[in-house]
């Protein structure tokens, strides 16, 4: 432990901790460039000096070798170091563990069977795993603070490591309380070293041996119960003129009736380029529900899909036999993301045109937890024009400090030298669903 | 408010590590690393700031308070297994004692620690102790011989406990009236002690009683602070508890899980009991009703070796 007064040492040094400790660089490209001056030669020395004195105190261990050939002691160096007592030395009279027992009462860690995985201690020893948790379920802020368990046992799985995290969760008294005193009612899911947890993949098999995978973030999520996911189970159904109908599920009653109308494009394949569709209810017809109310609003769960500007009985839904069934198996992987417009940086094409289908990649970079993420999408050349332009236009136009941020350090850098380091490619998404919001 | 810190528990064995625990909560709170050799026997210095660990061919000491898992002092230049530990009273000098037949003094005090002390006997010793008078140490061998060496006349006396049976552990009551040898057979050899404190007087053990403890070796023999209680450990997965008035039995502990029983002892009180066994996991009974009331686990492997301080209020 050191005691520091100097404020400037103390800030240049977590700086410097900072850039040191940061494998992205990130820290570095924001620091140090402004920071050469401040970094002076005096807190220079002191921070080698600290660093040094950590290390000589790691190394101080005394070595004391046995000597078989004592050292002759004096009669009375003797005398002291072998006198006789004449009664036992004092020991305590009372017991501060029964004292310590009855405050605490009756402490029971009911994932107790799986602190057996603790490797904290075996490194080095037997083969360990150290992974970071992120507990998905703490309130914002303190989810983006991984626990770091280190797992041991040959036979460890994916439930054992959920198990143990638990255990160390309960163990160090941490706050909310866990809700489920199961192991079982959680799942491991894959998560970006920032915690941000990536649902597209499903949760990690329990049974499966830890070691097998090489994830050093995972992220801790509560499982539903069932009386949840019942709750959850509410069925919309909506009717398509001569076409049956399908049922919708959603998890809440406060959903927007917009989201029954997406979810039933999905489901139905319905493009959304194409001619727009409205909802009415299936008891009163030519009544054009308004997308922003809730469900819970209607007060019916039936409902009729219908193409805009048609009547109930006539149209057949060509579009879905027009659609191939490449195509449809294509959308069917289609998922709606959403960014606040606000941490959006840049939006930009990349590349040249593919001539031969007409399309155009480009790419929305933006601002997720302290560094640049990007989302490549693909579509028509002429929809991707709109999109860029009409994207570039909002957010020059909002002009927030992300984007003054993103632009200065790019400039700094070269933009493609930046843009190589940085990215890491989610997943190619659908454009439908950004020209349907942009609309 | 009792004061947390005020109880120590430490435990290690063949994992490789040391484990120090909260007692009362169940919580190891810090893992000290003891590499290249199992934990024989733990020992804690008297002012409580350190904890020796012996094992194969050394000593270690680490500090008990401050996070270094790393030993602070380390002691060699000794063959075979080290299988005692203690200190000194008031923690002058340690002592040692190992397979390789000798028991050894140790002045860690002195930046040139020299004055050490030795006394070779021919077999292999499992156990010793010393004397609440802090010059007389008795130590068990393979052979079923007592050695009880008086270190202000660097004298020896041996005593044959059992011709065929090795002598597993000794341990004298803080009162020192009695003295406790445990053999392989499962007999432990009660002894009444005279003399102990007198600085005229030479130390006169004399038999007091046999007790059939366990059908299979007794591992350990613990005496509780009052002198009121004995604890013998097995090999058969139990831990006893006797009565010193009579020697009848008090209650029996056991758990079908924790095979053996390598080490045990008692709260201050002695209303309480904490075993480490073969089954990695430490526990805490309750000595009337034989219950567990807490399980400390965490370790990999067998826990052989503890060392447990109840508190360091002396009014």
């Amino acid at each position: 432990m050191a005691l520091l007064d100097d404020a400037d040492f103390i800030i240049t040094h977590i700086r410097h901790s900072c850039v040191t400790s940061d494998d992205t660089g990130m820290s570095e490209l924001v620091i140090v460039n402004e920071d050469d001056e401040i970094i002076t030669k005096k807190a220079k020395k002191c921070i080698t000096k600290l660093y040094n004195s950590s290390k000589e105190h790691k190394l101080k261990c005394r070595n004391v070798t046995w000597k078989d050939k004592p050292r002759d002691l004096s009669d009375d160096e003797m005398a002291e170091m072998f006198k006789k007592y004449d009664k036992p030395f004092k020991a305590p009279n009372q017991s501060i563990l029964a004292l310590l027992l009855e405050q605490v009462g009756n402490v029971d860690n009911p994932f107790k069977d799986y602190c057996k995985f603790d490797g904290e201690g075996n490194v080095g020893e037997a083969a360990t795993k150290k992974i970071n948790i992120y507990f998905t379920m703490l309130p914002e802020g303190e989810n983006g603070i991984p626990m770091t368990i280190i797992v041991t046992g040959d036979n460890a799985c994916v439930q054992d490591a959920i198990g143990l995290a638990l255990w160390k969760y309960t163990n160090e008294g941490r706050k909310p309380p866990l809700k489920s005193n199961s192991a079982h009612g959680y799942a491991l899911h894959i998560a970006e070293d920032d915690g941000e947890v990536d649902m597209d993949f499903p949760a990690l098999d329990p049974k499966e041996s830890i070691f097998r995978f090489g994830f050093t973030s995972l992220a801790l999520v509560e499982k539903e119960t069932p009386e949840e996911q019942k709750k959850k189970n509410i069925v919309v159904k909506v009717y398509l003129p001569f076409n049956g109908f399908s049922s919708v599920q959603v998890d809440r009653l406060d959903v927007p009736m917009k989201d029954i109308l997406d979810k039933m494009m999905r489901k139905r394949r319905l493009k959304k380029t194409g001619p727009e569709y409205i909802l009415e209810k299936k008891s009163e017809p030519r009544v054009t529900i308004d997308l922003s109310r809730t469900l819970e609003s209607m007060g019916t769960l039936e409902f009729c899909l219908i193409r805009q500007n048609s009547k109930r009985s006539q149209d057949k839904e060509e579009d879905i036999a027009g659609t191939s069934s490449i195509q449809a198996s294509l959308a069917s992987h289609q998922y709606k993301v959403s960014f606040d417009i606000d941490l959006v940086v840049a939006c930009e094409k990349i590349g040249e045109p593919n001539k031969h289908n007409n399309r155009q990649a480009f790419r929305i970079v933006r601002f997720s937890a302290n560094t640049y993420k990007y989302t490549d999408f693909d579509g028509p050349t002429d929809i991707t024009d709109e999109i860029v332009t009409k994207i570039t236009n909002i957010i020059e136009s909002r002009s927030g400090i992300y984007r003054k941020e993103y632009l200065d350090l790019a400039a700094e850098r070269g933009e493609k030298a930046y843009k190589a380091k940085r990215g890491t490619s989610l997943s190619s998404l659908s454009i439908s669903s950004i020209v349907n919001s942009l609309q | 408010m009792a004061d947390t810190e005020a109880v120590l528990l430490a435990t290690g064995g063949y994992d490789h590590t040391i484990r120090l625990w909260q007692p009362h909560s169940g919580v190891c709170h810090r893992t000290l690393q003891h590499p290249e050799s199992q934990v024989n026997a733990l020992s804690l210095t008297p002012d409580k700031q350190l904890i020796a660990a012996a094992g194969f061919q050394c000593v270690r000491l680490y500090d008990v308070h401050g996070c270094n898992p790393n030993p602070v002092i380390n002691c060699d230049g000794v063959q075979k297994n080290i299988t005692a530990v203690g200190f000194h009273g008031d923690g002058r000098w340690m002592f040692t004692a190992g397979e390789d037949g000798k028991v050894r003094i140790w002045d860690l005090r002195s930046r040139n620690p020299q004055s050490q002390r030795t006394l070779s006997v021919s077999n292999l010793i499992n156990c010793a102790v010393l004397h609440p008078n802090q010059i007389t140490i008795i130590a068990g061998d393979r052979s079923g011989t007592l050695h009880i060496w008086d270190l202000k006349l660097n004298q020896s006396e041996r005593m044959v406990v059992s011709t065929d049976n090795a002598i597993t552990c000794v341990d004298i009551d803080r009162e020192a009236s009695m003295l406790a040898v445990a053999c392989s057979n499962g007999i432990c050899h009660v002894y009444a002690l005279r003399g102990s404190f007198d600085s005229e007087e030479r130390l006169i053990i004399n038999p007091k009683t046999q007790i059939h403890c366990h059908d299979t070796y007794v591992i350990k023999c613990r005496f509780s602070h009052d002198s009121t209680l004995l604890a013998t450990t097995s090999s058969d997965g139990t831990i006893k508890v006797w009565r010193t008035c009579d020697f009848t039995l008090k209650s029996t502990l056991s758990n079908a899980s924790q095979r053996w029983v390598w080490d045990c002892s008692f709260s201050t009180d002695p209303q309480y009991l904490i075993s480490v066994s073969s089954d990695a996991v430490a526990r805490l009974w309750n000595v009337e009703n034989a219950k567990t009331i807490r399980e400390y686990s965490g370790h990999q492997k067998a826990i052989v070796a503890m060392a447990f301080f109840d508190g360091n209020s002396t009014e």
